[in-house]
C-alpha cells in the first residue's frame, strides 16, 4: 500500500512536470535584423554593422529578407572627413554578409561608400561609420 | 483537555452563549470597518528612481546618470536586483528589495545613497524617488477635453495642472496625479539665428542677458517715520510684452531688444507624450493611490472632489470621469465572491435540511458558519489583512467544511439521544450530549488538524504566488479552527438546549436517507464479496485519469477578467510624436467603431512625471466596455483583427492589472527570456540576432522576438578641439552653448496669480530646421570681426544611436523572448539552450542567462510539489500518531488518489490548464479527502472497541451505513458550498478561485463515491490485523499518584 501511495505521488508529479504550456502573445517586442544601420534604394538594402576593426554589410531585399551573396558584388571606399584621403576596401563574402577590415587611424568617424552590384545594376550607398561607438 | 472544554461549555452554557453573541456583534462591527481591495498586497518592495536629463541621448544618460546611480545602489542591504531603462533624456532605475523588507527602511537607504551619488551627476540633474505606489496603484483615469475647441490645449493643461491636480492630491490616500496631453504652458523666446548674425551678438552674451530677464531681489529694510519698511526690487516679467522689450546686448552702440532677434510666444513645453479621449486631443490625468488605501472609498472621495471641480471648469471644457476605474473591478469582484459565499451558505442549508429533516439540528449546524466567519474576520483585523478576493475566496472554499465538525457532533448527539430514550434508566440530556460530543471529538480534531496541517507548508511559498495564496490559506485555516472551536463549545450547548425535547428524539431517518442507506447496503454487500473487481475499477479509473494529464496546458496564474482592456500600440522607434499621435488616433477610431466599446483613452509617450520610460513610439489605450453585447472573447478578437489593418505598428491587447503583474514577475513578459549581457550595444544586438536565427523554426517555440532596442536617427555635432582652440573656444563651454541654442533652457519664471510659468529660450524652428542652418550658427565674433560659425569648429553629421539601453545588475542587456505552444516547457528550454550553445559563440566579456515566467513557474511548481510531499508525510505522521497503525494511516490516505481521479477529470472538462491555483487546490484536497476515510475507519474501530462488534462483514456494513449520512452530508455541503465558484468561470474576482473550486469539487465527488465501497472493501480485505492490534494497544495513561 505504501508503495502504491509513493508511486501515485511519483506518477502524478511526473505528469504535471510534463504538461503542455499555454501561451500568450508578448507585448512590447518586435523582431529585428542584425541590429545595424539600414540604408538602401529601389534595388537593394544594405545593413551595416561596424566595430573598431571593420564593417559588415548584409544585403537585403525590400522585405528585409537576406539576399544570397552569389548574385551580389561589393566594393567600397572609406574617407575620413576633413582629411580627404580615400582608401579602397576589400570585401570578402562570409555566410550572409560581406566583411572588410578598416583602419580608421583613430578617427571618430569615416564615410563609407559601398558600391553594390545586384541584378545587373550597380548602386552606391553611403554610410557614416563611427568605429569607436 | 478537549473533554474539559466540552464539559466546561456544558456546565457554563449561558456564559458560552453570551460569548458567542459578543463575538457575533464584534465581528459584525469589524467587518464593516475593514478595507476592501482586489488582491492582497502584492507589492514587491521596489524603489523607483527617475532622473530627467532633458535632451540627452540614451548613451549619455546611461554613462552620466544611470551608471553612477547603479554603482552606489548595488550592494545596498536587502537589494535583490537593480534594473534600469535609459531612454532619451530619462533614466529609470528599479531597485528591487526582498519581499520581507520594509519599504520605508528601503527608501531611507536609497535616499542616503542618492545623496552620495548626486555629486557625481551632471549639474542640474537630480534623481527623484518615485512615490510609494502599489502595483494596483493606478486607480482612476480622468479626461479633460474641449469638444468645441473653445478652450485651447494649453489652457486645458493649465487647468489640469493648477486646479485639478492640487485638489486631487489633497484627497487623503492619493499618492500621485500624473497629467499627460494638452501642453504645459510656457513663454518661449525663439531666437532667430539669422537675426542674431545680423546683430552680431554672440550666443553666450544673449544667454547671459536673458538669464537675468526676470529677477526679484530684496533691498533690505529702511526705517521711515518710526516704521520699518521692507525694500523690494521688482524685476519679474508679467507678460510677453515685458520679454519683448528686454535688452539683450548692444550692436554698434545701439541697444538690441529681444524683439530684434527673437519671437516670443506662448507655447507648449517640449512634448514627449500626448493624450486623447475618444479620438480627440485631451488631457488625461492618472490617479495613483497610496498602498493600503481603500480603493473603493478613495474613488468615492475623488468623484466627490471632481463633482465640486466640475462647476469651475472653463466654459467649453468637459470632464470624462469614468475612463477607467479600478473600483468597478473591485466592486464586481468582491460582490461576486460575496455572492458565492451567500449561495454556498444557502445550498449548505438545503443539504442539511434534506438529510436531517429537522429545523433545530439544521439551525444548530448552521450557526457554525457565521460564527466561524466572524471569528476569522476578527483575526484578519488583528493581523491587518484586508477583505479581498483571496481572503473571501479562502472563506468560500471553506464554507462547506465549516459545518462539517458541527454535523458530526450534532449527528452523533442526535443518535445518542434517541438511543438514550430507549434505555431503562436514561441519562440526563447534558450527560448524553457530553458523552456523544466527547465520543466524536477525536475524529473531529484529527480531521481538522490534518486539513490545517496540509495547508501549513503552503505558507512557505514565496514571491507573488505566496502573496496571493497565503491570505487564502490564513482565511481557510482560521475559519476551520474557529469551526472546530464552535463544534466543541457552542454546538454541544445548543444541542443541550434544542434537542432535549422528547418529540425531537422520536425523529426517524428521512425518506432520502432510507433510500440511500438501502442502496449503500446493496453496494457494500456486493463490493465486500468481490474485492478484486472493486480494486480493478478503482485502479483503472486512476490510471485513466492520469492519462488525461498530457492533454492539459499549464499557466502560471489563471487569466483575470478585469472588465477593461489595455491596447498597446508600438510604432517603429524613432517615429516623431506627431506621427505616433496619428497612428494612435487611427487605432482609437477603429476601436470606437466596435459596438461594445464605450470609451477609449490614449496616452502616447511619457508624461512629465511618469515613471514609465516609454518613447513617443509607444501608445497605451485604455478601453472601457458597455454592459452586455457579445462575449468578451469575440470582442477582443475583433479588436485584434481590426488593429492589424494599421500598417507599421505592432499592437497587443492586455488588461491593466495583469499588465502590471507581468511586469512585477520578471520585468519580461514572456515564458522564456534569453538575456544576453555584455558591454557593447552593437555586439549585444548582433548576438540577439544570432540567437533569433538559431531559434527560428524550433518546434513548439512561438512569439520569438528581440527586445525593441534599435537604432534611431540622431544629428551629431562632433566638436573639433584643435579648430575650436584656434578661436579660443573651450570645448565644454561650446557644448553648453549649443545645448542652450538647440535644446533650449528655462531662464526665468512668469508669475500669473498663484501660477508660475517657465520662460524658455532656444533657436526657432527655422534656425534649427536643417543641418545647414545649424552649421551656420555664429558662436563667437573675433576682435577682428571674423565670425566663428559652428561648422568651423565642429563636424555636423547625421548618425544613429540606440533608442534605449536596458541594464540589469549593473550590466547592459538585451532580451530575446519567446513562448511555447504545444510542447512541454522543460524539453523546449533544453533545446533552446542546446541550439544557442552550438550556434551562437559568446565573445569574452559576454554571457547568456535564461529566465522569464518559466523560471517563476518552474520554481513555484517545484516548491509546491515538495510542499505537497511534505504535507503527505505530515498527514501520515498525524494519522499514525492517532491510529498507531501504518496500514490504517495509508488506507486513509488512499482517499487522496481517489480524489485525484475526480480532480483531473474536472480540470479536463473545464479549463484543461494546470496553474499554481490548481496545485494549491490539490494540496487542500489531500486534507479534505482524508477526512472521509478518518470518519469511516475510526467508526469501525469504535464499534469493535465500545459496542462489542467483531471484525465481520456485518460490522463493516453497519459502520459504513452509520457513517453514510455524515460522510455524504460533509461532502455534499463542501461540494455545494463551492458550486457557485465552479459555475462562475472567468467572472471577475473568481478567476483564481474557480480552478481551486473545480479541483476540490471534482476530487470530493470521486473520493466520496469511491469511499462508499472502496474503503470498506480494502478495510475488510486487508485491515483485520491492524484493527485487532489497534484494539489491544492502549495509550499509556499517566494519572496523578499520591505518595
Amino acid at each position: 500500500m505504501k508503495r502504491i501511495l509513493f508511486l501515485t505521488v511519483l506518477i502524478f508529479s511526473f505528469g504535471i512536470a510534463n504538461a503542455h504550456e499555454g501561451h500568450d502573445k508578448t507585448p512590447g517586442l518586435q523582431s529585428t535584423r542584425p541590429g545595424g544601420t539600414i540604408k538602401g534604394n529601389a534595388n537593394i538594402y544594405l545593413e551595416l554593422v561596424s566595430d573598431k576593426d571593420g564593417v559588415k554589410l548584409y544585403p537585403m531585399n525590400h522585405d528585409k529578407e537576406p539576399i544570397p551573396l552569389a548574385g551580389v558584388q561589393m566594393e567600397g571606399t572609406m574617407t575620413i572627413p576633413r582629411k580627404n584621403k580615400s582608401q579602397v576596401l576589400k570585401f570578402t563574402a562570409q555566410d550572409d554578409h560581406f566583411a572588410a577590415k578598416v583602419d580608421a587611424k583613430g578617427a571618430y568617424r569615416y564615410d563609407l561608400e559601398a558600391s553594390v552590384t545586384h541584378g545587373g545594376k550597380t548602386e552606391k550607398i553611403k554610410f557614416s561609420v563611427e568605429p569607436q561607438q | 483537555m478537549l473533554d474539559h472544554v466540552i464539559r466546561f461549555s456544558l456546565t457554563h452554557r449561558l456564559l458560552v452563549l453570551t460569548l458567542g453573541v459578543i463575538i457575533t456583534a464584534y465581528g459584525l462591527f469589524t467587518v464593516s470597518q475593514m478595507p476592501i481591495d482586489v488582491f492582497p498586497d502584492l507589492n514587491r518592495p521596489t524603489v523607483t528612481i527617475m532622473t530627467e536629463a532633458v535632451g540627452m541621448a540614451p548613451e549619455e544618460v546611461e554613462t552620466l546618470v544611470t551608471l553612477p546611480l547603479e554603482t552606489v545602489l548595488n550592494g545596498l542591504p536587502g537589494v535583490e536586483r537593480v534594473r534600469s531603462t535609459t531612454g532619451i533624456g530619462l533614466s529609470v532605475i528599479y531597485v528591487e528589495f526582498g519581499w520581507n523588507t520594509e519599504i520605508y527602511r528601503n527608501r531611507q537607504l536609497v535616499a542616503e545613497k542618492l545623496q552620495l551619488a548626486k555629486e557625481k551627476l551632471p549639474q542640474g540633474v537630480t534623481p527623484v524617488m518615485g512615490p510609494i505606489a502599489s502595483i494596483m496603484g493606478e486607480i482612476q483615469l480622468i479626461g479633460l477635453s474641449s469638444p468645441s475647441g473653445e478652450v485651447s490645449a494649453l489652457d486645458l493643461r493649465t487647468f489640469a495642472d493648477w486646479t485639478i491636480r492640487p485638489r486631487l492630491l489633497s484627497v487623503p490616500g492619493v499618492a500621485q496625479v500624473i497629467a499627460i496631453g494638452g501642453g504645459v504652458k510656457q513663454y518661449q523666446i525663439l531666437l532667430s539665428a539669422e537675426k542674431i548674425q545680423k546683430n552680431q551678438l554672440p550666443l553666450e552674451e544673449i544667454e547671459k542677458a536673458l538669464s537675468k530677464i526676470s529677477l526679484n531681489t530684496t533691498g533690505g529694510y529702511i526705517d521711515l517715520e518710526k516704521k520699518e519698511f521692507l525694500i523690494r526690487n521688482i524685476g519679474t516679467i508679467k507678460s510677453e510684452e515685458d520679454i519683448l522689450n528686454s535688452v539683450v546686448g548692444l550692436h554698434l552702440g545701439r541697444p538690441v531688444f529681444v524683439r530684434d532677434i527673437a519671437e516670443v510666444k506662448l507655447g507648449p513645453q517640449i512634448k514627449r507624450g500626448d493624450g486623447s479621449v475618444n479620438g480627440k486631443p485631451s488631457v488625461i490625468l492618472s490617479i495613483q493611490k497610496q498602498p493600503g488605501s481603500n480603493t473603493v472609498e478613495l474613488t468615492e472621495k475623488i468623484d466627490a472632489a471632481l463633482k465640486e471641480l466640475e462647476k469651475s471648469l472653463p466654459k467649453g471644457a468637459v470632464f470624462h470621469g469614468d475612463l477607467f476605474k479600478q473600483a468597478h473591478f473591485i466592486e464586481a469582484a468582491v460582490d461576486n465572491v460575496k455572492e458565492a459565499l451567500r449561495d454556498g451558505t444557502v445550498l449548505v442549508f438545503i443539504v442539511l435540511f434534506m438529510f436531517l429533516l429537522n429545523f433545530r439540528t439544521t439551525a444548530i449546524t448552521l450557526t457554525a458558519i457565521p460564527l466561524s466567519l466572524l471569528v476569522t474576520v476578527i483575526v484578519f483585523h488583528f493581523f491587518e489583512l484586508s477583505v479581498n478576493t483571496m481572503t473571501l475566496g479562502g472563506l468560500a472554499v471553506a464554507i462547506g467544511e465549516l459545518v462539517d465538525d458541527a454535523i458530526v457532533d450534532v449527528e452523533n448527539v442526535f443518535r445518542r439521544l434517541k438511543e438514550n430514550k430507549t434505555l431503562q434508566n436514561p441519562l440526563s440530556t447534558l450527560q448524553v450530549v457530553y458523552n456523544a460530543s466527547s465520543e466524536v471529538r477525536n475524529s473531529i480534531v484529527f480531521a481538522t488538524i490534518i486539513v490545517v496541517l496540509v495547508f501549513l507548508p503552503l505558507f512557505y511559498m514565496s514571491g507573488i504566488e505566496g502573496r496571493l495564496f497565503i491570505p487564502l490559506g490564513v482565511a481557510y485555516i482560521v475559519s476551520l479552527i474557529a469551526s472546530l472551536l464552535v463544534s466543541l463549545t457552542i454546538t454541544p450547548v445548543l444541542c443541550s438546549f434544542l434537542l432535549a425535547k422528547d418529540k425531537l428524539a422520536d425523529h426517524q431517518d428521512g425518506k432520502l436517507v432510507k433510500v440511500l442507506k438501502n442502496w449503500d447496503r446493496k453496494l457494500l454487500v456486493k463490493s465486500l464479496d468481490h474485492p478484486k473487481i472493486v480494486f480493478g475499477i478503482a485502479g483503472t479509473l486512476f490510471v485513466l485519469s492520469l492519462l488525461l494529464i498530457p492533454f492539459m496546458g499549464r499557466d502560471f496564474l489563471p487569466k483575470f477578467n478585469e472588465g477593461t482592456a489595455t491596447v498597446n500600440i508600438m510604432a517603429q522607434p524613432g517615429i516623431s510624436l506627431d506621427e505616433s499621435n496619428k497612428l494612435g488616433t487611427q487605432a482609437e477610431e477603429i476601436l470606437l467603431k466596435i459596438p461594445e466599446v464605450k470609451s477609449v483613452a490614449r496616452r502616447t509617450g511619457r508624461a512629465e512625471l511618469d515613471e514609465h520610460a516609454e518613447g513617443v513610439h509607444y501608445s497605451e489605450i485604455d478601453v472601457d466596455f458597455k454592459e452586455g453585447g457579445r462575449s468578451r472573447d469575440i470582442v477582443l478578437s475583433e479588436m485584434r483583427e481590426k488593429l492589424e489593418s494599421i500598417s507599421g505598428v505592432f499592437s497587443n491587447i492586455g488588461q491593466p492589472i495583469s499588465h502590471r503583474l507581468d511586469h512585477l514577475l520578471s520585468g519580461v513578459r514572456a515564458q522564456i527570456a534569453i538575456k544576453v549581457f555584455g558591454p557593447d550595444l552593437n555586439t549585444l544586438r548582433s548576438k540577439a540576432s544570432e540567437i533569433y536565427k538559431a531559434l527560428d523554426g524550433t518546434k513548439g517555440l512561438v512569439d520569438l522576438q528581440i527586445e525593441q532596442q534599435v537604432l534611431i536617427p540622431q544629428v551629431k555635432i562632433q566638436l573639433l578641439r584643435d579648430e575650436a582652440g584656434q578661436f579660443g573656444l573651450v570645448a565644454g563651454e561650446l557644448s553648453e552653448t549649443l545645448e542652450k541654442a538647440l535644446n533650449g533652457e528655462v531662464i526665468a519664471q512668469v508669475l500669473d496669480q498663484q501660477k508660475t510659468f517657465n520662460v524658455y529660450m532656444r533657436f526657432d524652428d527655422k534656425s534649427r530646421a536643417n543641418l545647414d542652418l545649424i552649421k551656420q550658427t555664429i558662436l563667437k565674433i573675433m576682435p577682428d570681426g571674423r565670425k566663428v560659425t559652428l561648422e568651423k569648429v565642429a563636424d555636423v553629421f547625421e548618425s544613429q544611436g540606440p533608442n534605449q539601453i536596458n541594464r540589469e545588475n549593473a550590466q547592459r542587456r538585451i532580451v530575446v523572448s519567446a513562448n511555447s505552444s504545444g510542447r512541454d516547457l522543460d524539453s523546449l528550454v533544453s533545446e533552446v539552450q542546446d541550439r544557442i550553445q552550438k550556434q551562437v559563440p559568446v565573445p569574452e566579456g559576454y554571457f547568456i542567462q535564461y529566465g522569464g515566467q518559466f523560471e517563476s513557474q518552474k520554481s513555484a511548481s517545484r516548491l509546491i510539489l515538495l510542499l505537497g510531499i511534505l504535507s503527505l508525510i505530515g498527514i501520515f505522521i498525524v494519522l499514525y500518531a492517532h491510529f498507531k497503525s501504518s496500514f490504517i494511516a495509508v488506507q486513509i490516505m488512499l482517499n487522496i488518489p481517489m480524489a485525484l481521479i475526480g480532480s483531473l477529470v474536472a480540470i479536463y472538462l473545464s479549463d484543461r490548464v494546470f496553474s499554481i491555483a490548481t496545485m494549491v487546490a490539490f494540496i487542500t484536497l489531500c486534507g479534505i479527502a482524508s477526512r472521509n476515510g478518518i470518519m469511516m475507519i475510526s467508526h469501525y474501530l469504535h464499534l469493535m472497541k465500545y459496542e462489542g462488534e467483531e471484525f465481520t462483514k456485518e460490522m463493516v456494513i453497519r459502520g459504513s451505513l452509520e457513517r453514510l449520512v455524515p460522510v455524504l452530508m460533509t461532502a455534499l455541503t463542501a461540494i455545494l458550498g463551492l458550486l457557485p465558484l465552479v459555475l462562475a468561470k472567468g467572472a471577475p474576482g473568481k478567476e483564481i478561485l474557480h480552478p481551486v473550486a473545480v479541483v476540490i469539487v471534482g476530487g470530493l465527488l470521486s473520493s466520496t463515491l469511491l469511499d462508499m465501497f472502496v474503503t470498506p472493501t480494502v478495510f475488510f480485505r486487508f485491515g483485520r490485523k491492524s484493527a485487532e492490534s489497534n484494539l489491544i494497544s492502549k495509550e499509556i495513561e499517566l494519572k496523578p499518584t499520591h505518595h
